[in-house]
């Protein structure tokens, strides 16, 4: 596969932009799944983490945090060790959350319990 | 090991990682979600016991009971004890006897100094007092000193009950003193189950698991 990654998360984002918010998170898991399939693991948490980042920002805690879960997914299946870069990713969407969100939690104690 | 998390089974610290620790618990201890904040902060970095000790303070203040000043220490001295922390356990205990005597000009601060030690004396928080001597006695790790030390305030002791637990781990990690164990019907069948022996239980290995320490709720801290 030889997509853009740029290119998609632009389209991505538009879509959210638009308040397309559904169709951006499943379009964005579908994609993120390929690039898992193919340990494209770094594709795959660039395309999560920014979506994510654009739903929460859109206000949308529920599938941007479902995003984020994904990510640390991802984290796991690629064994990814914690270091400043990985660590960043996460503590950006963390902060993107509105505190009433319950997804919070739950991606809190996917990364440290 | 590992906590299940993802920085805990691919990082360092199987208990996760301090700094991701950190800015859960300070996210929360912002938001005024004292448990989880705690639960954060006492695996985070240096800077979360600073953290940690200031909302401590600040929930012993809010809950407008000045004589219970102990018990909110407490919830950061024995967490880190429990984990090998003494410094920070030293650090949060400075943080609250400097916070009350510069909160309390009548507090009636005695300031007891030797080449060896320094301690702030606080005469009407005898709990407080007893966990100033508590963490002077730990680098001596003389099992007669801390019974000693119990004895002293077992009629102040009696009225902290939750402390009960946390002071067997401390007395057993720092003291050497362990504790018979008591016979836990389910432990001790567990125990026969995976080939322990059996035998009464008596026998665990490691450390028993921290236990949490409990203070009465602050009201309006929900």
């Amino acid at each position: 596969m030889t997509t853009n990654i740029p290119k998609t998360v632009a389209r991505l984002e538009e879509s959210v932009a638009n308040g397309q918010y559904y169709e951006a998170q499943q379009q964005t898991r579908t994609i993120a799944a390929r690039y898992t399939k193919t340990r494209r693991w770094d594709a795959a948490v660039e395309i999560l983490g920014s979506i994510a980042q654009s739903l929460l920002k859109a206000g949308q805690g529920g599938s941007g945090g479902d995003l984020c879960l994904l990510m640390v997914d991802v984290y796991e299946k690629a064994e990814r060790k914690p270091d400043a870069e990985s660590k960043g990713k996460l503590l950006t969407c963390l902060r993107l959350f509105d505190p009433a969100e319950p997804t919070r939690k739950k991606f809190i104690s996917a990364f440290v319990r | 090991m590992g906590n299940g998390s993802w920085s805990g089974k691919f990082g360092e610290y199987p208990a996760g990682d301090p700094e991701l620790h950190h800015v859960a618990g300070t996210l929360y201890a912002e938001e005024h979600d004292a448990y989880e904040a705690e639960r954060h902060l006492v695996l985070g970095t240096k800077d979360s016991v600073d953290v940690l000790a200031r909302m401590e303070y600040q929930w012993y203040k809010e809950s407008e009971s000045p004589h219970l000043a102990a018990l909110f220490a407490a919830r950061a001295i024995f967490p880190y004890l429990i984990i090998g922390n003494v410094r920070a356990a030293n650090a949060s205990l400075r943080f609250f006897t400097s916070a009350l005597s510069q909160d309390n000009a009548g507090l009636g601060t005695q300031s007891v100094s030797s080449q060896t030690c320094d301690v702030r004396i606080l005469p009407s928080l005898p709990l407080l007092n007893f966990l100033s001597l508590l963490l002077l006695a730990i680098p001596r790790a003389d099992p007669g000193l801390y019974r000693q030390l119990v004895t002293k305030y077992a009629a102040h002791l009696k009225d902290v009950e939750p402390w009960a637990d946390a002071l067997d781990v401390v007395a057993e990690m720092y003291f050497g003193i362990q504790k018979p164990r008591q016979s836990n019907p389910l432990f001790d069948m567990m125990g026969s189950l995976l080939g322990g022996g059996g035998g009464g239980g008596g026998s665990s290995r490691g450390k028993p698991a921290p236990k949490r320490v409990e203070a009465p709720a602050a009201e309006g801290l929900d």
